[in-house]
C-alpha cells in the first residue's frame, strides 16, 4: 500500500522569545492509502494543531508534512488552492454548509470549483448520495435538514471529488448519539467501499472505534498507537480504546 | 481604561464597519451645507439680478426642501446606525458581563457618537465649503455671468443650520442606541450575533409567472409612455404610472425566483466554477430584500429623471430668452397721450428711448374671449374654471400691428378686409381657440362679419412677459377699426422701446414703478431675464438637491445591506477556501455580488428613465426645449461619483469582513 501522508519530525511552537510553548514536539507518523486513522487526545494535546498543519490552514515551525511525497509547505498561491481542491476534503464539527444552496448544489460546488464537466456532476452526486443515504434531502436547504443529515452532506461534499485525504475535525462533535452513529457508519462505508483515506480528530471514544488505527497524542507527541486487529470486533476495539484513554487520564491524575 | 479611550479604540477597530456610515455622514453634511450656503453667496445674488426677493425665495425654498432632506438623512443615519449596533450588541453584552455598569456603557456610546459626529461635521463642512464655491462657479457658467466679483465666502447661516440639524440627528441616534443597550437583556445582547433562520428562496412557478407579468407590464408602460405619451389622457397617464409602480414591487419580489430558475436550468453555466454560489447569493439576497430594492430602484429612477430633465430647463431659458425679449421695455400705458404723459412725469420720451413705437389698443363689447371661443366656451370652462369669458380683448389695426412685427424683426402679418387674426402665446387657451378658428368661427364687430385669416392663433407675443400668458390681441383690418360705428374705443397705448442707455432705462423703470399698476403695466428685458433665471435656478437646484439625496440614500442602503450580508456570509467564503476556490475566484465572486446588487436596481431605473425622458422630451419639445444631452451627461457624472464611491467603499468593507 502506498503512503499518502507522511508527517516527519513535526514541531510547532507558539509564543515569542523567552516564552515558548510547544504544541507539536517532534511528532512523526504515516498514513497509507485506504486507511481510516483516528487521532485522540485531551484538550491542548495538540491534535487540532496537527490537523491544521496537515490541512494547510497553519504551518509547521519545523519538520515536514508530505502528501503523496509533496511537501505542502512549498505550495503557494494558486498551486495551494489547486492542491486543496484536488487532494483534500474537509469535514467540520459545525458542518459548514452554504446555507443559501441546496444539498445537491453544495456537493456540486466542490466539483465545479475543480472545473468538473457539468454533465458528469449529477451522476457523481447520485452515487455518493446513495452511499451516504441522503438521496431524499438532496434538494433541501441546510435549514430543512437534521444535524446528522447536514454532516453527511458535508461528508459527501468532502469525498465526492475523490480526494487523496479526507480530514475530519470532530465530525460528531455537534451531533446526538443516533446521528453520530449514522455518520460514523457512513464514514466507515466511505473508507471500505470507496477506499477513501480518512484522518479524523476526535475525543469521542465511540466515534474513534470506527477507525482502523488510533494515534494517541499527549503534549505534542505520540503517546501510543493501537491498531484494530483483522478479526477484532468493534466492541473489543472500543474497549481497548477506553483502556488507553483511562491510562492517559490516569497519568493526568497522578500529576494532580 | 477610560471610557473615552475605549470609545476611540472601538472606532479604530471597526473602521471597515464604520466606513459606509462615516461616508454617508460626511456626504450628508457636505450636501446639506452646500445647498444651504449657495443661496447666500455673491454669485447667486448676481444670478438672480439685483432683486433681493428672488434670492430670498431661493433661500426659503431650499430651506423647505432641506427640512425634507434632513428627515431623509435622519432616517438613513438611524438605519445605518442600527446596522452598527446590531453588529456590536455582543460587545456591549461582554462589557456588562465583565461588570461594567450600563451607565458606563452609555457613556462609551456617547463618546463614540461625539467622536464620529465631530469628525463627520468638520470634514463634511470643509468639503461643503469647497463644494459650494464650485457650485457658484457652475451657476455662473450656466447663466453666462462675469466671474470677476467671485469671492470665497462661508455662510454662517448655513453653518448653523447644518450644525443644528446634524447634532439633532446625532442626539436621536445616541438616545436610540442607549435605549437598545439598556432595554435589552444580557442574554439577548450576547446572542444577537447568532443569525436568525433566513427565509431562503425556493424555485416556484408563481415567481416565474409574476416575473413574466411584471416584465410585460414594464414593456407595455415603457412603450405607452415613451412612444405614445403625447396622445395620452391624464387618467391613462396615471394608470400607467401606477402600473409601473406596482410592477416594480412585483418585479423585485419575483426576480430572485425567476433568475434562480433561469440560471440553474442552464447547467453548463450554473455548474461552472463558483457560478452556482454567486447566483444563489444574489437571488436569495434579492428575494429577502425585495421591498427595499424596489424602493431603491424607484428613488434612483426619480433622481435620474430629475437630473436629465431638470437641466434641460436651463437650456430652455438661455435659448428662449432671446425670443421673448426683442426690445428693452414694453408697456401698456393707460393714457391716451403718451408723449404728454412722459413729459408730465419728467422724462420726455426722446430723452430715454432710442427708438420706440406707440400703438393704440381699442376695446369693445363685441370682441371678447367668449366671442373668439365660439362653440368651445364650455370646453374652455372645464380647463379654466375661474375665467371670465366676457373679458374684452384688446384690438389693434393691422398696419399698427405690422409696426410691431417690424420692430421685433418678425414677418409682417397679412389679412384681408373681411378677416381677423388672434395673437396669443398662451398655449393652453390657444389649443381650444384653435379648434374654434379651424371651424371658421365668425367674429361679428358691430354687424361686420369677419372670418379667421388662419385656422389657428398666432403664437407671438406683443407685450413681453416671462410667463407667456397674455390674454392676446385681436388684429383687425384698418378699415374696420377706423370706421366710426365699430363700437371700439381706444383704452390704452402699447409702447415698445429700446433705451438710449442703461441709466436712462433705470430712471424710467424707477418712475414707472412709482406710478403703479393704475397708470401703466410694463415689463423690461431685465426683469424677465432675472425672474426666469431665478425660477430656473430654483428648479435646477431643488432637482439637483433631491436627486443627489435620493442617490445617496439608495447607495447607502445597498452598501449597508451588503456589509451586513458579508458578516453573515464570511463563513461561506471560508468554506469556499476549504473546497479549493482560489483567492482570485473568491474575490471575483464577492465583486460580482456587490456589483450586481448595486447594478440591478439601477438597471431597471435606467430603463424607466429612458422611457420617462422620451416622454418628457416629447412634452418639452412641444414648448421648445429639446436639448437634453448635457443633463444626461451631468446625471451620469453624479451617478458615477456618488454611486461609484459607495460601490468601492462597500466592496472594500466587504473584502475586509470576509477576509480576502
Amino acid at each position: 500500500m502506498s503512503v499518502i501522508l507522511e508527517v516527519i519530525n513535526a514541531e510547532k511552537y507558539y509564543g515569542n522569545k523567552g516564552n515558548i510553548s510547544a504544541a507539536l514536539n517532534d511528532l512523526s507518523f504515516t498514513v497509507s492509502e485506504g486507511e481510516f486513522v483516528g487521532i485522540m487526545g485531551a484538550s491542548g494535546s495538540g491534535k487540532t494543531t496537527l490537523l491544521n498543519c496537515i490541512s494547510t490552514i497553519d504551518t509547521l515551525s519545523a519538520g515536514r508534512v508530505l502528501i503523496r511525497d509533496k511537501n505542502i509547505a512549498e505550495l503557494k498561491g494558486k498551486e495551494l488552492d489547486r492542491f486543496r481542491a484536488e487532494c483534500l476534503g474537509f469535514i467540520f464539527q459545525d458542518f459548514n454548509l452554504l446555507d443559501t444552496m441546496t444539498a445537491r448544489e453544495n456537493i456540486a460546488l466542490a466539483l465545479s470549483v475543480r472545473g468538473e464537466d457539468s454533465a458528469k456532476i449529477d451522476d457523481k452526486i447520485e452515487d455518493i448520495a446513495k452511499l451516504l443515504g441522503i438521496i431524499d434531502v438532496l434538494d433541501k436547504f441546510p435549514y430543512e435538514m437534521s444535524g446528522g443529515q447536514k454532516q453527511r452532506v458535508a461528508a459527501a461534499r468532502a469525498v465526492v471529488t475523490d480526494p487523496e485525504l479526507v480530514l475530519a475535525d470532530e465530525p460528531t462533535g455537534a451531533l446526538d448519539s443516533r446521528s453520530s452513529k449514522a455518520l460514523m457508519e457512513s464514514l466507515g462505508k466511505l473508507n471500505s467501499e470507496r477506499n477513501s483515506t480518512i484522518l479524523m480528530v476526535t475525543h469521542d471514544t465511540f466515534s474513534a472505534s470506527y477507525a482502523g488505527r488510533i494515534l494517541f497524542i499527549k503534549d505534542g507527541q505520540i503517546f501510543t498507537e493501537i491498531v484494530k486487529e483483522k478479526n477484532e470486533s468493534r466492541k473489543d476495539f472500543f474497549r481497548r480504546i477506553v483502556d488507553v484513554t483511562t491510562v492517559l487520564g490516569g497519568e493526568l491524575d497522578e500529576i494532580v | 481604561m477610560r471610557s473615552f479611550d475605549i470609545a476611540l479604540k472601538n472606532i479604530k477597530k471597526s473602521r471597515s464597519d464604520y466606513s459606509i456610515y462615516f461616508f454617508t455622514l460626511i456626504l450628508g453634511v457636505t450636501i446639506f451645507y452646500m445647498f444651504n450656503a449657495v443661496g447666500t453667496q455673491g454669485m447667486m445674488k448676481e444670478a438672480m439680478g439685483s432683486s433681493n426677493t428672488a434670492v430670498q425665495n431661493f433661500v426659503r425654498i431650499i430651506g423647505m426642501v432641506s427640512i425634507a432632506v434632513a428627515v431623509i438623512f435622519g432616517l438613513l443615519i438611524i438605519y445605518a446606525n442600527n446596522f452598527l449596533i446590531k453588529r456590536r450588541k455582543k460587545e456591549f453584552g461582554i462589557y456588562m458581563l465583565l461588570g461594567m455598569s450600563s451607565s458606563r456603557v452609555s457613556r462609551i456610546l456617547l463618546y463614540e457618537t461625539c467622536i464620529v459626529g465631530f469628525f463627520s461635521l468638520v470634514i463634511g463642512i470643509a468639503f461643503g465649503v469647497i463644494a459650494s464655491q464650485c457650485l457658484s462657479v457652475i451657476v455662473a457658467k450656466m447663466f453666462v455671468m462675469d466671474l470677476s466679483d467671485f469671492r470665497f465666502d462661508i455662510s454662517g447661516k448655513a453653518l448653523i443650520m447644518t450644525f443644528l440639524c446634524f447634532i439633532g440627528i446625532y442626539i436621536v441616534v445616541f438616545l436610540l442606541n442607549n435605549r437598545s443597550v439598556r432595554k435589552n437583556k444580557l442574554i439577548d445582547l450576547l446572542t444577537a450575533a447568532k443569525k436568525s433562520e433566513k427565509t431562503v428562496l425556493k424555485n416556484s412557478a408563481l415567481s416565474f409567472i409574476l416575473f413574466v407579468i411584471s416584465a410585460g407590464c414594464f414593456v407595455y408602460v415603457w412603450i405607452r409612455i415613451g412612444f405614445f405619451g403625447a396622445s395620452m389622457t391624464r387618467n391613462e397617464f396615471f394608470a400607467c404610472v401606477l402600473m409601473g409602480f406596482i410592477s416594480t414591487f412585483v418585479f423585485f419580489r419575483s426576480a430572485g425566483g425567476f433568475l434562480q430558475k433561469a440560471c440553474s436550468s442552464c447547467k453548463r453555466f450554473y455548474r461552472k466554477g463558483l457560478n452556482a454560489f454567486v447566483i444563489r447569493q444574489f437571488t436569495s439576497g434579492i428575494a429577502t430584500s425585495s421591498i427595499s430594492m424596489a424602493v431603491i430602484s424607484l428613488l434612483l429612477f426619480l433622481a435620474l429623471l430629475f437630473f436629465s430633465t431638470g437641466f434641460s430647463i436651463r437650456n430652455y431659458v438661455n435659448t428662449r430668452l432671446g425670443n421673448v425679449t426683442p426690445v428693452d421695455i414694453t408697456m401698456d400705458l393707460f393714457s391716451l397721450d403718451p408723449e404728454a404723459f412722459f413729459e408730465e412725469n419728467g422724462i420726455p420720451m426722446d430723452e430715454w428711448s432710442a427708438d420706440h413705437i406707440q400703438i393704440p389698443i381699442s376695446k369693445g363689447s363685441d370682441v371678447t374671449i367668449s366671442a373668439l371661443l365660439g362653440a368651445y366656451e364650455a370646453e374652455a370652462s372645464e380647463t379654466f374654471t375661474m375665467a371670465d369669458w366676457s373679458a374684452m380683448v384688446g384690438v389693434m389695426r393691422l398696419s399698427d400691428y405690422n409696426l410691431i412685427e417690424d420692430m421685433y424683426g418678425r414677418e409682417r402679418l397679412e389679412i384681408a378686409d373681411d378677416e381677423y387674426a388672434f395673437i396669443l402665446d398662451f398655449d393652453m387657451l390657444g389649443e381650444i381657440v384653435n379648434k374654434s378658428m379651424a371651424e371658421g368661427n365668425i367674429l361679428n364687430v358691430s354687424g361686420t362679419e369677419l372670418h379667421p385669416a388662419y385656422d389657428h392663433v398666432i403664437p407671438e407675443c406683443v407685450l413681453m412677459s416671462g410667463m407667456e400668458a397674455n390674454l392676446g390681441i385681436v388684429v383687425l383690418p384698418d378699415c374696420v377699426v377706423d370706421s366710426p360705428d365699430c363700437g371700439l374705443e381706444v383704452v390704452s397705448n402699447m409702447i415698445a422701446a429700446n433705451y438710449v442707455s442703461e441709466e436712462a432705462g433705470e430712471k424710467v423703470t424707477g418712475i414707472l414703478n412709482e406710478l403703479g399698476d393704475d397708470a401703466v403695466f410694463f415689463t423690461t428685458k431685465k426683469t424677465i431675464r432675472s425672474s426666469s433665471i431665478s425660477i430656473t435656478v430654483i428648479i435646477v437646484f431643488v432637482v439637483l438637491y433631491l436627486g443627489i439625496v435620493f442617490v445617496i440614500s439608495s447607495a447607502a442602503i445597498i452598501g449597508l445591506k451588503m456589509l451586513s450580508d458579508s458578516i453573515d456570509s464570511a463563513s461561506h467564503f471560508t468554506i469556499l477556501k476549504h473546497i479549493g476556490a482560489s483567492g482570485s475566484e473568491r474575490k471575483k465572486a464577492l465583486l460580482i455580488r456587490v456589483f450586481s446588487f448595486f447594478m440591478f436596481p439601477l438597471a431597471l431605473a435606467v430603463l424607466n428613465t429612458l422611457a420617462g425622458v422620451r416622454f418628457v422630451r416629447g412634452f418639452m419639445s412641444s414648448i421648445g426645449m429639446i436639448n437634453m444631452g448635457q443633463g444626461i451627461v451631468l446625471s451620469l457624472f453624479i451617478m458615477v461619483l456618488i454611486y461609484g464611491g459607495y460601490f468601492l467603499t462597500t466592496y472594500e468593507g466587504c473584502r475586509k469582513i470576509v477576509g480576502i
